[in-house]
C-alpha cells in the first residue's frame, strides 16, 4: 500500500477527520517526515473514497471548525484493510528480524 | 513578520493557490476544491509565524504539488474513476524522459519555443517585481496599513490638497485626537555639509522624535531622538541615512558620537538609519530633531504622519479632526489667523493612507505597464501554441497509430503535458533570469518621480508569480492539443489526413489564435503609438522660455554666515560679476527660490491690487515669488512686456516688480495691469508693475501657468525672502559644460565652504521634467514592437504552414492552367481573412482599452485618429509582408515537383 495513503487511514483509525487535520495529525505521528501537501492529500483522498475505504461524513458534534468542512471516517472496509495492511507490515517486519538474528547466529 | 502585513502575504498566497489550482480537472475541483484551497490556507497561516520567506515556500511546494498531481487527476477524470497502472513516479519519470528525447530531437523547436516564452515570461516579470514592489507590496514599517497622513486642502485657495499642517494645528490635533495613538510632524529642509571633503547641499528631515512612535523603525547603528531631543534648548544631534554615513564617514562603524558639521553647526551623530529607511523619500539623507512651538498658529509649513488607533479608520480620524475645528477656534491663542484659515482658506482635513500618498498618481501607469506586458505573454503564449499546433498535426498519424496499437489516451496527454511542462520550466528558468537584468534595467532607467524604487526587486512574491506564470502557461499549452485528440481514429489513420477538409477544419483552431495575436499587438501598437504622440506634444509644448543650452545651478547660503540681506546680496552680486567675466559666458543671472518646471515650494503669497478690491467672501489668487537678477529674462528668453528689470531698480528709486502673465490676469481681470500697482501686505509698500512678463510652465503636462511676482533683488526691501537660495542661469557661446569648472573655481574664491549644487543643463532639466512619459512610451513601445514581431511571425507560420500543406492542390491549379498570380491571390486572401478580423477585434479593443491610458496622455485624446490610421497601416504593411512571402513561394511551386510529392 502507498505509504500516504496507509498514513491516512492510521489517522482515521481513532477518529473522522477533515483534511487539514489529517495533515497535521500525520505531520505530527511522523514527527514531519510525511508532509501531505493539498493537491496529494485530495488526490489520496480521493482515490480511498473510490476504492470505498473511507467515507465522507458529518463533522462529528462539538467540532468547533467550520461545519461545511468534509470529514471523513474510515468504512468498515477500510478498517479491515487497515489491519490487514497492518498483520502483513508485522509479518513483514517479524522475516527480518528473524532473518537478521540467523545472520548474527551464523557469524 | 506583523499580524496584518502576514495576513496580507497569506491572502495572496492564498489567491496564488487558487489560481494555480485550475490545472485540477473541473470534476475534482467541484469535488475538493473548496476544501484544497482552505487546508492550503491552513498551512500558510502556520508558516506565518516563521516569515514572509516561510510562506512563499509553502506556497512554491504547494503548487509544484499541484502540478505533479494535475497530470493524474486528469488522467483518473479521463478514465471516470478508473485508476491507472502506468502512474506514480515511476511512469511519470519516463513520461519526462521520453519527452526531453523528443525535444532533443527538434532543437530548432524546443529553443524557438524556449525563447519566446521565456521572453514573455520575462517582461511579464520584470514590470511585476516593479507593480509588486511600488504598488502591492506594504510599507517596510511594522503594520504600515495603520499610518496615515494628515493633510488639508484649502477649498477656499483653490487648492484640494497638500497643505500639510500649521504647528498650531498639529500640536491641537496632537493633545486631543483619540483616533490615533501616535502623531509626527516634519519638514524638509536643505543644509550644507561641510568637513571631510567637498561641502555638499543634502536634503533632510526635521522630525519630531514621535515619528519613531508612528513609524516603528529602529536604526541600524546607535539610536533615534529622545523627547527632550526635541526642545529647542537640547545639544544639537543628528541622525544619519546609510548613503550619507557611508559616503562622508566611510561607513565608519564608530561614527556614533562624532560630529558632522551642517550649515556652520557641529552637530553630534547619535544614530545611523539601514539602507532600507527612506523617510518620507529615498531623498532625505539626514534626521534632526525638533518640537512643536508651545503656542502660536503658523503657516502651512509642515506635514504629519499618524498611526492609527486599533480598529480605528482613516474616515474617523478625519471626522474627528473635522470635528474638533470648532474647538480650536474656541481655544486658539491666535483668534485672527485660524478665523482666516477656516473662514478665508476654507481648510478641511484630509487624511490618507501613507502608501496611497507615496504611491499615489504613479499607481495607474504601472499597471497599465502590467497590461501591457500581460498582453505580450498572452501573444507569446499564443505563438507557442501555435508551434505545438503545427506538431501536433504532423504528428497526427504517429498518435493515431499509437492510439490504435493500445496506448491509452491518458498516456498521450501525459507525454505531451510532461514536454509543456519541460519547455515551460526552461522558459521559466531563462525568463527569470532575464528578469533579474531588466528589473536592475527598470530600476536605473525609472524616472526619478517613481517611489519606492529601492523596495524593488526579484523577492519571493516575484519568483513564485514567475514560477506559476511559467507552469500556468505550460499547463495551459499541454492541455489544448489533448482536449482536441477525439477526432475519428479511421480519418486519422488514411494517408494523407492532413489535406482533407477534416484537416483543414484543425485550421481553425490556428486561425482563431492568429486573429487574437494580430488583435493583441494591435492594441499595443496603438497604445504606443498615442504615447509616442504625447511624446511629440510635450517636445513641442510652450514652455514659456526660449533658451535651451543654458547652465543651471543652486547656491544656497548658510544663515549661520550671511545674516543680513546685504551680506546675501553682495555674495550673489560677487558671484554674478565673476561669472560674466568667465570667457565664453554670454549672460549670467539668478532667480531667487526656484526656476521654471521646478513646482515645489515656490508658492504661498497672496497681493493686493491697487484699485481692484478682491471680491467679497473669495480668498485672493496665490501667487509665486520669485527675486530676480537684471537679465535673468534674457537669460532664460521670458519675452517682457514694458521693461525688465535694470541694475538701477537693484539700488533704489521707484520701487517696481514685474508680473507674470497669469498673475496679471488674475489681479486685474479685464484690464491692464502695466503702471498699475500691487503690494504684499497691508505694512509693505506699493510697487509699481513696470513689466509683464510671459508665462512659464510649473509642470510640462499642465495647462496651468504658474501665476509669479518678480522681485528686483535689492537691499531695500525687507518683505521680501532673503536671498539664501537663488537658482543661476548662465548662457554661454562655449559648450555649456566646459564652463562647469569655472563655476566651481568662482564660487570657492569668494566662499570655499558653499557648494554648486543641481549643476545641469535646462535641456537636461526639460528632459527630466518629461522623463515619466519617455519612461512610459519606452516601455510600451518596446512591449509593442515585441508583440508586432510575435504577430508577424504568427501570421507568416499559419499561412506558410497552410501553403505547405496544400502544396500538392495548388500544383493541380497550376497544372490545369492557374496562372501565378491567380495563386498569390487566393493565398494572401485565404490568410488577409484571418489578419481583418484580428485587425477589426484590434481597433475595437485600443477603442475600449486606451480611455485607461487617458492619464497618461497629453495633448492627444485616446482616440487619436492620426494614431489609429498610421498604426492599423503599419500593422497591416507588416501582415502583408507576412503573407506575401509563403504566398510567393506558393505561385512558384513546380506543379511536376508537386503532384509527385507524399
Amino acid at each position: 500500500m502507498d505509504p500516504k495513503a496507509f498514513h491516512i487511514l492510521v489517522s482515521l483509525a481513532a477518529a473522522p477527520m477533515h483534511g487539514y487535520g489529517i495533515r497535521q495529525e500525520v505531520e505530527t505521528r511522523t514527527e514531519g517526515e510525511v508532509r501531505l501537501w493539498p493537491a496529494t492529500l485530495y488526490g489520496t483522498l480521493s482515490e480511498l473514497a473510490g476504492a470505498g475505504l473511507i467515507e465522507e461524513t458529518s463533522s462529528p458534534a462539538g467540532a468547533g471548525d467550520d461545519p461545511r468542512r468534509k470529514y471523513y471516517a474510515l468504512t468498515a472496509a477500510g478498517r479491515r484493510v487497515l489491519s490487514a495492511e497492518a498483520s502483513r507490515l508485522e509479518r513483514l517486519a517479524g522475516l527480518a528480524r528473524t532473518h537478521l538474528s540467523l545472520g548474527e547466529a551464523s557469524t | 513578520m506583523s499580524s496584518r502585513g502576514g495576513s496580507r502575504t497569506v491572502g495572496l498566497a492564498t489567491s496564488i493557490y487558487r489560481g494555480a489550482s485550475v490545472v485540477l480537472p473541473g470534476e475534482f475541483r467541484a469535488e475538493y476544491g473548496e476544501e484544497l484551497v482552505a487546508c492550503f490556507s491552513g498551512i500558510a497561516g502556520e508558516a506565518r509565524a516563521r516569515g514572509r520567506m516561510a510562506v512563499a515556500g509553502v506556497t512554491l511546494r504547494s503548487v509544484l504539488d499541484l502540478m505533479s498531481r494535475a497530470p493524474k487527476e486528469h488522467l483518473a477524470a479521463a478514465r471516470a474513476g478508473a485508476l491507472g497502472s502506468s502512474t506514480g513516479w515511476a511512469g511519470t519519470l519516463r513520461d519526462v524522459r521520453y519527452a526531453a528525447r523528443r525535444l532533443g530531437r527538434r532543437p530548432s523547436f524546443a529553443a524557438a519555443t524556449i525563447l519566446t516564452l521565456a521572453l514573455g515570461i520575462a517582461a511579464a516579470t520584470s514590470v511585476f517585481s516593479l507593480v509588486h514592489g511600488v504598488v502591492l507590496s506594504p510599507l517596510p514599517y511594522p503594520d504600515s496599513d495603520r499610518i496615515v497622513v494628515m493633510d488639508h486642502g484649502g477649498p477656499g485657495l483653490g487648492i484640494d490638497r497638500g497643505l500639510g499642517v500649521t504647528y498650531g494645528f498639529y500640536r491641537f490635533y496632537a493633545e486631543r485626537v483619540g483616533t490615533a495613538e501616535s502623531m509626527a510632524m516634519y519638514s524638509w529642509l536643505g543644509l550644507t555639509l561641510t568637513g571631510r571633503g567637498e561641502p555638499v547641499r543634502v536634503e533632510g528631515v526635521r522630525a519630531t522624535p514621535s515619528l519613531q512612535d508612528v513609524l516603528r523603525f529602529r536604526p541600524l547603528l546607535g539610536r533615534w531622538f529622545t523627547e527632550e531631543e526635541g526642545a529647542p534648548s537640547s545639544a544639537p544631534v543628528v541622525v544619519l541615512s546609510h548613503g550619507l554615513w557611508q559616503e562622508r564617514f566611510g561607513g565608519d562603524p564608530d561614527v556614533i558620537g562624532e560630529t558632522a558639521e551642517l550649515e556652520g553647526h557641529a552637530l553630534e551623530v547619535v544614530g545611523v538609519m539601514p539602507a532600507s529607511f527612506a523617510f518620507p523619500s529615498a531623498s532625505a539623507r539626514f534626521w534632526i530633531p525638533r518640537g512643536v512651538p508651545p503656542t502660536g498658529v503658523g503657516g502651512w509649513n509642515d506635514m504629519a504622519v499618524a498611526r492609527l488607533a486599533e480598529e480605528a479608520t482613516p474616515g474617523m480620524l478625519r471626522a474627528e479632526m473635522e470635528g474638533l475645528l470648532p474647538v480650536l477656534r474656541e481655544t486658539t491663542d491666535d483668534p485672527g489667523r485660524v478665523a482666516m484659515y477656516l473662514d478665508e482658506a476654507k481648510v478641511t482635513p484630509r487624511v490618507v493612507p501613507l502608501k496611497e500618498s507615496i504611491v499615489g498618481d504613479i499607481r495607474s501607469t504601472l499597471w497599465i505597464l502590467l497590461s501591457t506586458v500581460a498582453f505580450v505573454l498572452l501573444i507569446a503564449v499564443a505563438n507557442v501554441a501555435n508551434l505545438f499546433l503545427v506538431r501536433a498535426e504532423d504528428g497526427y498519424r504517429e498518435s493515431a497509430v499509437r492510439t490504435a496499437l493500445g496506448a491509452d489516451r491518458g498516456r498521450l496527454i501525459r507525454g505531451h503535458l510532461a514536454e509543456t511542462l519541460l519547455i515551460g520550466g526552461a522558459a521559466g528558468a531563462i525568463g527569470t533570469v532575464a528578469a533579474a537584468f531588466g528589473t536592475r534595467l527598470l530600476r536605473l532607467r525609472a524616472p526619478v518621480n517613481v517611489p519606492r524604487l529601492e523596495e524593488v526587486g526579484l523577492d519571493p512574491a516575484v519568483l513564485a508569480a514567475s514560477v506559476v506564470t511559467s507552469l500556468a502557461a505550460a499547463v495551459l499549452l499541454g492541455l489544448i492539443p489533448a482536449l482536441r485528440r477525439r477526432g475519428d481514429l479511421s480519418v486519422d489513420l488514411k494517408e494523407g489526413a492532413g489535406r482533407t477538409t477534416a484537416g483543414r477544419r484543425r485550421l481553425r483552431g490556428r486561425n482563431v489564435l492568429v486573429a487574437g495575436q494580430v488583435a493583441l499587438a494591435l492594441v499595443l501598437l496603438i497604445g504606443s503609438g498615442l504615447l509616442l504622440r504625447t511624446f511629440q506634444e510635450l517636445r513641442e509644448v510652450d514652455l514659456g522660455f526660449t533658451e535651451r543650452t543654458a547652465l543651471t545651478f543652486e547656491i544656497g547660503l548658510p544663515e549661520t554666515r550671511y545674516e543680513t540681506r546685504a551680506e546675501g546680496i553682495a555674495f550673489h552680486r560677487d558671484l554674478l560679476e565673476r561669472l560674466e567675466a568667465v570667457p565664453g559666458v554670454r549672460d549670467a543671472a539668478a532667480v531667487g527660490r526656484c526656476l521654471p518646471l521646478i513646482p515645489s515650494m515656490c508658492w504661498g503669497e497672496t497681493l493686493e491690487a491697487d484699485g481692484v478690491p478682491t471680491p467679497e467672501g473669495q480668498a485672493p489668487p496665490v501667487v509665486g515669488l520669485r527675486i530676480a537678477t537684471t537679465g535673468y529674462f534674457e537669460a532664460l528668453g521670458i519675452p517682457v512686456r514694458g521693461r525688465a528689470f535694470t541694475s538701477a531698480d537693484e539700488s533704489g528709486g521707484e520701487q517696481v516688480a514685474i508680473l507674470s502673465e497669469a498673475a496679471a490676469a488674475a489681479y486685474f481681470p479685464g484690464e491692464d495691469a502695466l503702471g498699475r500697482r500691487v503690494r504684499l501686505g497691508e505694512e509693505s509698500g506699493w510697487l509699481t508693475v513696470a513689466g509683464i512678463a510671459g508665462n512659464v510652465r510649473a509642470r510640462v503636462a499642465t495647462d496651468d501657468f504658474m501665476r509669479l511676482i518678480y522681485l528686483p533683488l535689492r537691499p531695500g526691501f525687507e518683505d521680501g525672502p532673503p536671498p539664501t537660495f537663488m537658482s543661476y542661469v548662465v548662457s554661454t557661446a562655449v559648450p555649456p559644460s566646459s564652463i562647469t569648472p569655472a563655476v566651481h573655481g568662482a564660487v570657492a574664491e569668494l566662499d570655499p565652504g558653499i557648494p554648486v549644487a543641481t549643476v545641469r543643463t535646462l535641456d537636461d532639466m526639460i528632459a527630466s521634467a518629461t522623463a515619466p512619459a519617455s519612461f512610459a512610451l519606452i516601455l510600451v513601445g518596446l512591449a509593442a514592437a515585441i508583440a508586432l514581431l510575435l504577430g508577424a511571425v504568427g501570421v507568416y507560420a499559419v499561412v506558410a504552414y497552410a501553403v505547405s500543406r496544400r502544396t500538392t492542390e495548388i500544383g493541380v491549379r497550376m497544372a490545369v492552367g492557374a496562372a501565378a498570380g491567380d495563386v498569390r491571390t487566393m493565398v494572401v486572401r485565404q490568410g488577409g481573412g484571418v489578419v481583418l478580423a484580428g485587425v477589426a477585434a484590434g481597433l475595437a479593443g485600443a477603442f475600449l482599452l486606451t480611455r485607461l491610458m487617458r492619464g497618461m496622455l497629453f495633448g492627444v485624446s485616446p482616440t487619436d485618429p492620426v494614431s489609429y490610421v498610421s498604426v492599423t497601416a503599419l500593422m497591416l504593411l507588416i501582415a502583408g509582408l507576412a503573407l506575401y512571402l509563403p504566398a510567393r513561394r506558393a505561385s512558384r511551386v513546380n506543379p511536376l515537383d508537386a503532384l509527385r510529392s507524399d
